[in-house]
């Protein structure tokens, strides 16, 4: 009956327009389009071209029962299309004569069906992809990967070399989708030629394992860099090599190799001109890490800070070898291996001078230290990663790592008190080994669920020896010393530490907007300490501490399992996302006497995240952590710590709680041409360790008790950053306020921190004249503490200049101002440095050069004041003089 | 780079005609920064060199936005695409294309309606009724991929709510009669098959929109949006918006 209907009304409609066309100057053709099998056709368009192109097209389509009709004028000529994808076209010529026209067509299909279309575009917005295609952006002056990513819209580039995408940190290094020496950007960009690269991705929501995508939130953010097709199965790279005054030099080279399931890299040089292409830091970084589908509270990620590493990066002398390598082979479409070795050697030589005032009540007094160092360190580092996908839905990855450094050091030390000096001469030994074997398993069984595992093995050892030579007996009280014209302390140090963890964790994904992960972890921990102690007298013979107190072998055992649930929606504008773990510790400290705990925690967390179209971004965010400190603090016997203060920890101290809030807000507004960004923290510390101290004429007593109430702190910041046509205005300005409680004689104290500061940067952005951007950053402090109280005021202007001209030519200056003022004790501290560089980087050429000056104006040290709780110092240290530097390069 | 526009099939050409069909096409739209800055520096309208240095701005840093025409037989929408990772990463930052482009409208249209249905979503309650686009085609032709496509021309004459947001030239469409899509980019509908490429150039500057992925017969759910409220003519909206715009200020 319906088909009846709908029949009639499609013939009624066909007959109505064929009357209407004979009364006017309008004839019509009409008809039924079929296939071969006589089946009729829908949606087919109809095209009848004038042969005469002055006249108008006309168009029909058919309708549900194949049927056409198109109007045309008398006394023309058509062609007559009938044309549909999957179908050949089918046409004919049609003079309109005096009637109607009834033509029924018969369309044969197609064979193939795949077309494919070229359109160019400078950058392309994929789902959670953003894509540049850089020559649209470049002006071909760049050297290297942080020259081209400085010019693209929404990416930043700071000094260390971490990138940012529209605020965001990238985490994730690719290059053509292989991790770059694991990941490190600060390589990446320093390194990689600028010429080489063909386009830049940055991949929002980015997931180590593809398949976990959309099954969980990831705040990890990757870069991948897509090398022109010339650059790929091919050879290139660049070569340096520069002569300065007096013996400076400098060598560098950086050599690609990229085949489509190959890569080979290698970043090598030397110098003794301070350019460091990897710092100590550096090498801490490269720690054994799980995917990022875990987070931080499904597996404890290890902290590193070996105090022993802090180095300074200002020196007198300083000579660096750095050797890298990275390999990545696609072994087959499920097999991909990767590897990276890493290996530096570094000697430097450190000269201070220092004045300190310690501020205790009744015990005032002021000491003036020179110290003079030379430190040779080597590290090597290296690193294995398989990826193995079983399937699209399964993937196993391996990861090793291994690290050794090594580190000789002479530091010869004097200290003079009321024109009392005192010289000490230390000898140190340091030899560290860290291992971390990671295994991971990961599985997608249905559309909503996955699963997780991790089991990760990790050790290491740190030695630490030494010499101690000096004229005058110290720590008199405490160390039992055998008078003798110069004293000889021998020290050992040796920690080892072992760690298995185990984590598993099912996603389940209810709906888009809608997870729930559940984890179920176990995290064993031993950790060994042992001190020793020693006096080596004149004739050899050897003078031990032990009857002093001294000389600690500690075991600390830590069993964490816990188990936690973690769930995360969207309602509208708002996203919540909030867990739960409750952990199950037992931990044994095992010394002369043995102190065994258990204890439950409940951990929580939450996060609100609003986002208002007029008003802007609101996030709301509250966390729990628990934290355990490091064995050494444990150890309740004596350990050296410096030449003139001693060590004894704790068995007592138990693991600590901090709860952290914050509030942020942000806006931006194009039209006001403003991004208004604004914070505010506060933190807690419910429980913790504290620093207790004993001071004996020069001489220190240091020891750790647990405390409540330890720390509580307010800290916030405003950001705004407004541009103009040609110039960008930036402002910060920043607060925070700390209480924090130790105890010096016997004596609980509050410290109260006051800070704030603000910043202005204005930047300029001209095309053709050279680029300025001015700072200002000027910065107040208050502390009160048992000295009293300590004001001090930091100025530090600074100027950048960039200048590309003459094409070949760029000009760069960077000048910097630095003004200390201490108003408590009215003594003022300033320096300034400079640096200028001109290079000459003609595209044609394979050659290059450069002339540059670092310390400009010859500046002999950097001021600095420190202070903690009863001790002000006032720091000189000295820097490497004016390097005049002349380079050649070759580009591959 | 190279873009390609990717046309899936899960059926035979036969079932795809013979049971009508559902799709979503995807539309880059680019623009060309040198002339927007040129029209914005050119624009008399714009009063003070701080809102003139802000549209400026914008232009240079305006980003392509991809726009979704999703469809099934009788009815469709087109719209930006604006999913959830698309809003997080934009952000609060305002797009000049996606100004010009009007991503804050949603569009419907249906087999047998005349006009076009806009819905802005800044107001809840009021529907656009967008009168028929007048075409004039032409025979002109060239191919995308294997595809022949015709040049059909149009006047808009119609006032804009603001003076530099009228059409200064005529719209250009290039449409694929062999893809027998009905519905259009934006209200711009009446074209015989699918509109491949579409420039439009207003006082503000200048658009491209261009089909980079064409889904015929997908798996995927095609959920088409309706709008409930009062159907304003273009005029009568423009009326409402100043009477809104007097109200703010």
């Amino acid at each position: 009956m319906n088909k009846f209907l709908r029949k009639l009304v499609g013939f009624s409609f066909v007959y109505f327009l064929a009357i209407g066309s004979v009364l006017g100057q309008h004839r019509n053709i009409h008809g039924v389009v079929t296939d071969t099998k006589k089946e009729t056709l829908s949606y087919i368009t109809v095209m009848a071209k004038p042969v005469d192109k002055t006249k108008a097209m006309k168009f029909a389509m058919t309708d549900d029962l194949g049927q056409y009709i198109v109007d045309l004028e008398l006394n023309t000529s058509y062609v007559i299309e009938f044309t549909s994808m999957g179908f050949e076209t089918f046409s004919f010529t049609y003079l309109v004569e005096k009637l109607d026209l009834r033509k029924d067509v018969q369309l044969t299909e197609k064979v193939n069906q795949l077309q494919t279309v070229v359109i160019d575009i400078p950058i392309v917005v994929k789902k959670d992809t953003v894509i540049y295609k850089t020559d649209q952006f470049i002006t071909g002056e760049e050297r290297t990967l942080k020259d081209v990513l400085e010019k693209l819209p929404g990416i930043e580039v700071d000094d260390e070399g971490n990138v940012t995408s529209n605020g965001n940190k990238i985490t994730h290094m690719l290059v053509e989708n292989k991790k770059f020496f694991g990941g490190n950007s600060k390589l990446a960009v320093e390194n990689i030629p600028a010429d080489a690269i063909h386009r830049v991705e940055v991949i929002d929501d980015y997931n180590e394992v593809a398949f976990l995508k959309g099954m969980h939130k990831s705040d990890k953010m990757a870069m991948n860099i897509k090398l022109k097709e010339g650059k790929k199965n091919f050879l290139f790279g660049n070569i340096e090599a520069g002569k300065g005054n007096k013996e400076y030099y400098k060598t560098h080279a950086n050599l690609f190799y990229y085949r489509p399931d190959i890569n080979i890299n290698f970043i090598g040089g030397m110098n003794n001109a301070g350019k460091k292409t990897l710092s100590m830091s550096d090498y801490q970084n490269f720690i054994g890490t799980s995917s990022s589908v875990f987070k931080a509270r499904d597996i404890d990620q290890e902290k590193v800070g070996i105090s022993e590493f802090i180095e300074s990066t200002d020196v007198v002398k300083t000579n660096q070898k750095v050797g890298a390598f990275n390999l990545s082979k696609s072994v087959n479409k499920k097999l991909e291996i990767s590897s990276y070795f890493i290996l530096s050697s570094s000697t430097n030589s450190q000269l201070q001078e220092s004045i300190n005032q310690y501020l205790i009540p009744d015990n005032n007094y002021t000491e003036v230290v020179d110290n003079i160092g030379e430190m040779d360190k080597h590290f090597g580092i290296g690193n294995l990663t398989v990826d193995y996908k079983l399937s699209g839905m399964e993937e196993i990855i391996l990861k090793v790592l291994g690290k050794k450094s090594v580190q000789e050091g002479v530091k010869l030390l004097r200290s003079t008190i009321d024109d009392a000096t005192r010289v000490f001469d230390e000898n140190s030994n340091t030899t560290n080994y860290y291992t971390n074997a990671n295994l991971e398993w990961h599985k997608k069984t249905a559309k909503k669920h996955a699963f997780s595992f991790s089991a990760i093995a990790t050790q290491s050892n740190h030695d630490f020896s030494g010499f101690w030579h000096t004229n005058q007996a110290f720590l008199s009280d405490l160390l039992p010393l055998v008078a003798e014209d110069i004293y000889k302390l021998n020290y050992l140090r040796n920690k080892k530490k072992n760690n298995l963890q185990m984590v598993f964790k099912h996603y389940w994904t209810i709906s888009q907007d809608n997870f729930l992960h559940f984890t179920v972890g176990n995290n064993y921990r031993k950790e060994q300490f042992f001190t020793n102690d020693k006096q080596i007298l004149a004739d050899a013979s050897e003078n031990e501490f032990d009857g002093a107190g001294f000389n600690n072998d500690v075991t600390f055992e830590l069993n964490d399992f816990y188990a936690g649930i973690h769930s995360d929606f969207r309602i509208g504008k708002y996203e919540f996302a909030q867990s739960v773990f409750a952990h199950n510790y037992q931990w044994t400290i095992a010394q002369l006497n043995s102190v065994t705990v258990h204890k439950w925690i409940f951990l929580p967390d939450f996060q609100i995240k609003a986002d208002y179209r007029s008003f802007g971004k609101v996030r709301l965010k509250y966390q729990m952590t628990n934290g355990f400190t490091e064995v050494s603090k444990l150890a309740n016997r004596f350990y050296l710590k410096s030449y003139n203060s001693v060590y004894k920890g704790n068995e007592n101290l138990k693991n600590a709680l901090t709860n952290s809030y914050s509030l942020r807000y942000s806006k931006s507004n194009v039209f006001k041409r403003l991004l208004f960004i604004a914070s505010l923290n506060y933190k807690e510390k419910l429980n913790g360790i504290i620093n207790y101290a004993v001071t004996e004429g020069s001489d220190n007593y240091l020891t750790s008790i647990m405390a409540d109430a330890i720390y509580k702190g307010w800290s916030g910041n405003i950001l705004i950053s407004k541009w103009y046509r040609s110039f960008k205005l930036f402002l910060n300005t920043d607060f925070s306020n700390s209480t924090s409680l130790s105890n010096i004689n016997n004596q609980f104290v509050e410290n109260i921190n006051t800070n704030g500061g603000y910043s202005i940067r204005l930047s300029s952005n001209f095309e053709k004249i050279p680029r300025i951007q001015l700072s200002f950053r000027q910065s107040f402090g208050k502390n009160t503490s048992v000295a009293g109280d300590y004001n001090y005021r930091i100025e530090n202007p600074s100027v950048k200049i960039d200048y590309d001209f003459f094409k070949s030519y760029i000009f760069s200056m960077n000048y910097l101002y630095y003004r200390y003022k201490n108003r408590t004790y009215n003594n003022l501290n300033t320096y300034s440095l400079a640096g200028m560089k001109l290079i000459y980087d003609n595209k044609d050429t394979h050659w290059g050069a450069s002339l540059s000056v670092e310390n400009l104006f010859d500046a002999k040290y950097k001021n600095q004041n420190n202070y903690n709780t009863y001790i002000t110092s006032d720091i000189k240290t000295y820097i490497l003089p004016r390097v005049m530097m002349l380079t050649l390069m070759y580009k591959l | 780079m190279k873009i390609i526009i990717i046309i899936l099939f899960t059926l035979t050409s036969y079932s795809l005609l013979s049971q009508g069909f559902n799709g979503k096409i995807t539309y880059q739209v680019s623009s060309n920064s040198a002339i927007n800055i040129e029209r914005i520096k050119k624009d008399s309208t714009i009063k003070t060199d701080i809102s003139r240095n802000a549209y400026l701005n914008l232009a240079k840093n305006a980003i392509p936005l991809n726009f979704l025409l999703v469809f099934n037989k009788e009815e469709a929408n087109f719209k930006a695409e604006f999913d959830r990772i698309t809003m997080r990463r934009m952000g609060q930052i305002q797009n000049y294309i996606g100004s010009m482009a009007k991503s804050h409208l949603v569009y419907y249209d249906a087999r047998g309606i005349e006009k076009v249905l806009g819905h802005s979503i800044h107001f809840n309650d009021i529907i656009i009724a967008y009168d028929a686009v007048k075409w004039k085609f032409t025979q002109e032709t060239k191919m995308i991929g294997t595809y022949i496509c015709y040049k059909a021309t149009a006047v808009i004459n119609k006032q804009q709510d603001l003076a530099r947001k009228n059409y200064i030239k005529p719209i250009v469409a290039w449409f694929c009669p062999e893809i027998p899509v009905h519905f259009g980019i934006r209200n711009f509908k009446g074209l015989p098959g699918l509109t491949m490429e579409l420039t439009i150039e207003t006082g503000r500057g200048v658009l491209y929109y261009k089909a980079t992925k064409i889904e015929l017969n997908t798996t995927e759910k095609i959920k088409i949006e309706k709008f409930k409220g009062k159907e304003l003519t273009e005029d009568e909206y423009l009326e409402f918006m100043s009477q809104m715009n007097y109200q703010s200020r």
